[in-house]
């Protein structure tokens, strides 16, 4: 899994691009130098050749064959510059005078023509042929220091190619290796904003730099986004704090008169259904506030250890016989199991997914615990429109299109937070057929 | 009967002192907290309803200094703030019972009467092993119960219902005071589970009687007693 994601990676990429372009533009750059220094060098062969055979030929007319020998021999002996060569020979082909063994191959016999050949030892040499009078040729060389320049150059230019390799390399490792491990944290931070922690922020360097500017503009939208969600969260619990007391007000005088007065028949019916109503709406409220207070982290999280599995089974007790009266079953399969929490809140939460399942499903529920804590509450129902499956669990969130079931989407948004407030996730799938929350410790 | 009632909302604290008078209580109501203080510790009440938010002394401060002044009238726990931990800081500071507000009159009547008609000195360890009312007998340590002869056998929770109705023989007792007592969870029952529960007991206790023992109070709650309402 790591080498995929190791090519995926744009440092990567960068840290093996960087070297080979790098080595290819010296190599842009040096090739014609390279041309250059080979033609001269070439040249520098070339006259020196040329002097070599001026002295020769002068020598030739005044001293005749003997004398051409002689000063061949002499240079050779005399051993002034290791690199050269010479070849006499008659017309017979017998050699007169020179180093050469014998006639190079492939060497035309053309007065005054250049040739390049490779000697008996395998030396590249370069050498100019001049045909003397009598059907002598003579042939007037140097070893060409060519091939071992070009040895040598190739040699130095490897080590420069390879030494800036390892270099770049290197660095770009380095830098992307840095680079990533900052953009890793900034995905963490990124994530766990996501996960609800808005008001964290993307981690700033000291330095400033690039990255720290894209990550401050993301800040500062984040910050716009925490407002945002904060305000509707407070638009919400202050509507349900504000309307909290005059609907107090209206219910304790509906109360007073349903209490004192000697009404009877539909004037009194009229009062009761009221003070449900009322009742009802309060009871929305203190959920909405409820929800806000656990959205906000204003619980502590309880360290106290409970035992779920009771808890459930407490609930599975509390709902049986609301279920039996409706002709479903509810069965719970329950491993022991110890969490940290508070006992109450999620008492709270196996009662909002239990309503919602006998609610919704109208069927046998099925409660399923783990011994690590993954809970869920299933229904043998209708299930829910897949597109709806993510929705489920928010605020005000209704599968219902014609919100014709009682509710207004609280329960599940309140069983959430809860799970959450456990460092919990509540999740919902399709059970073919039924519905199936699912809350599932992180980690 | 004399019941004391400190609470800073004129509104509330009228509503109460009025349906607290209309039950035939006799009542004091106060606005703050310091003058609520003064008059539990100078005068004798069998009952101190007391809000938990007060300007000058705070709910929780009396009733703190009321228990560490050897007063143990009764007091019922008034609080806008319904959550656990508040209900606990509110029971472990000396309060006897905890109402959430907004709460419904007869909530609060029937906790009132709840307070006042419980044995002072202590709760289950004086009473008896045996509850009774009219042909209806509860054994707490066989865990057994009969209707006249006939034995009545009782899942774990229909028995401690029961066992709460009789204990509270005659008295309202509401849905909301069955649920913290019975399982021991806060928090607000939506639907009619309580009464489900309720429906199967009467089933095994009132089957072919005479006369029926357990009684629905409309709006309120429950009532085990001998007489229909």
């Amino acid at each position: 899994m790591a080498r995929p994601q190791y090519r995926r990676s744009a440092f990567f990429r960068f840290a093996v691009a960087l070297p080979l372009l790098l080595a290819a533009l010296s190599g842009l750059l040096l090739w014609p130098i390279y041309r250059e220094a080979v033609e001269h060098i070439r040249e520098q062969v070339h006259a020196a050749i040329e002097r070599d055979s001026w002295d020769l030929e002068v020598e030739f007319h005044e001293r005749g064959i003997e004398g051409l020998i002689a000063a061949i021999d002499q240079r050779q002996t005399r051993q002034l510059d290791a690199s050269t060569l010479y070849l006499l020979i008659d017309a017979k082909g017998e050699i007169l005078a020179g180093s050469l063994e014998r006639w190079p191959a492939h060497v035309a016999r053309e007065d005054r023509a250049w040739a390049e050949f490779i000697t008996d030892q395998g030396e590249q040499a370069e050498a100019q042929i001049f045909q003397l009078f009598g059907q002598r040729w003579m042939l007037v060389g140097r070893r060409s220091p060519l091939a071992s320049f070009d040895r040598s150059l190739a040699l130095q230019l490897g080590w420069t190619v390879a030494a800036m390799f390892a270099l770049s390399a290197f660095a770009a490792a380095w830098f992307s290796a840095r680079l990533r491990r900052r953009l890793r944290g900034l995905a963490q931070d990124a994530e766990r904003i996501r996960a609800g922690d808005l008001a964290r922020r993307l981690w700033l360097s000291p330095r400033q730099d690039e990255i720290d500017d894209l990550a401050e503009r993301f800040n500062r939208t984040f910050a716009d986004l925490e407002r945002l969600v904060d305000g509707t969260r407070q638009v919400s619990s202050h509507l349900a704090h504000d309307l909290r007391r005059p609907l107090q007000a209206a219910r304790q005088h509906l109360e007073e008169l349903a209490h004192r007065s000697s009404l009877d028949g539909p004037a009194r019916h009229a009062i009761e259904s009221s003070l449900s109503e009322i009742d009802q709406l309060l009871g929305t409220f203190a959920a909405l506030l409820r929800l806000a207070r656990l959205q906000a982290g204003g619980f502590e999280r309880s360290s106290e250890w409970i035992e779920l599995d009771r808890v459930v089974a407490d609930a599975v007790e509390l709902y049986t016989p609301l279920a039996q009266a409706a002709g479903h079953q509810l069965r719970a399969t329950l491993l022991p199991c110890r969490i940290q929490g508070d006992r109450h809140l999620w008492f709270q939460l196996l009662q909002n997914l239990i309503e919602n399942a006998l609610n919704h499903g109208h069927s046998d529920i099925d409660i399923d615990l783990s011994a690590d804590g993954e809970l869920c509450v299933r229904d043998h129902g209708p299930g829910v429109p897949a597109e709806s499956l993510p929705h489920l669990g928010e605020r005000f969130y209704r599968a219902d299109p014609a919100r014709s079931t009682p509710g207004i989407g609280i329960g599940l948004a309140l069983a959430r937070a809860i799970a959450e407030h456990h460092g919990a996730s509540l999740s919902f799938e399709n059970a073919q057929p039924g519905l199936r929350a699912r809350v599932r410790p992180r980690e | 009967m004399r019941v004391l009632v400190v609470e800073d909302d004129r509104h509330t604290r009228e509503f109460i002192e009025r349906a607290l008078r209309e039950s035939g209580y006799t009542v004091d109501a106060v606005g703050n907290g310091r003058d609520g203080l003064f008059m539990a510790t100078t005068e004798p009440f069998d009952l101190i309803v007391l809000d938990r938010m007060l300007p000058t002394v705070d709910g929780l401060t009396i009733l703190r200094t009321l228990r560490a002044s050897k007063i143990s009238t009764p007091v019922l726990v008034l609080s806008a703030l319904g959550e656990v931990d508040d209900r606990v800081d509110g029971l472990r500071a000396g309060g006897d019972d905890y109402l959430v507000k907004p709460f419904a009159l007869v909530e609060l009547l029937a906790r009132v009467e709840a307070l006042l008609r419980r044995p002072r000195g202590g709760e289950p360890t004086s009473e008896s092993t045996q509850l009774r009312v009219a042909d209806l007998e509860l054994d707490r340590l066989k865990r057994t119960v009969r209707r006249g002869d006939r034995r009545i056998d009782l899942q774990p929770k229909e028995f401690q219902l029961l066992e709460y109705l009789m204990r509270h023989c005659d008295q309202v007792v509401t849905r909301t005071m069955l649920l913290e007592a019975v399982w021991d969870y806060h928090f607000d029952p939506k639907t009619n589970v309580i009464d489900v529960h309720i429906s199967n007991l009467r089933q095994k206790v009132d089957k072919d009687a005479v006369s029926a023992l357990i009684h629905t109070v409309r709006g309120v709650g429950y009532r085990l007693g001998i007489e229909a309402d």
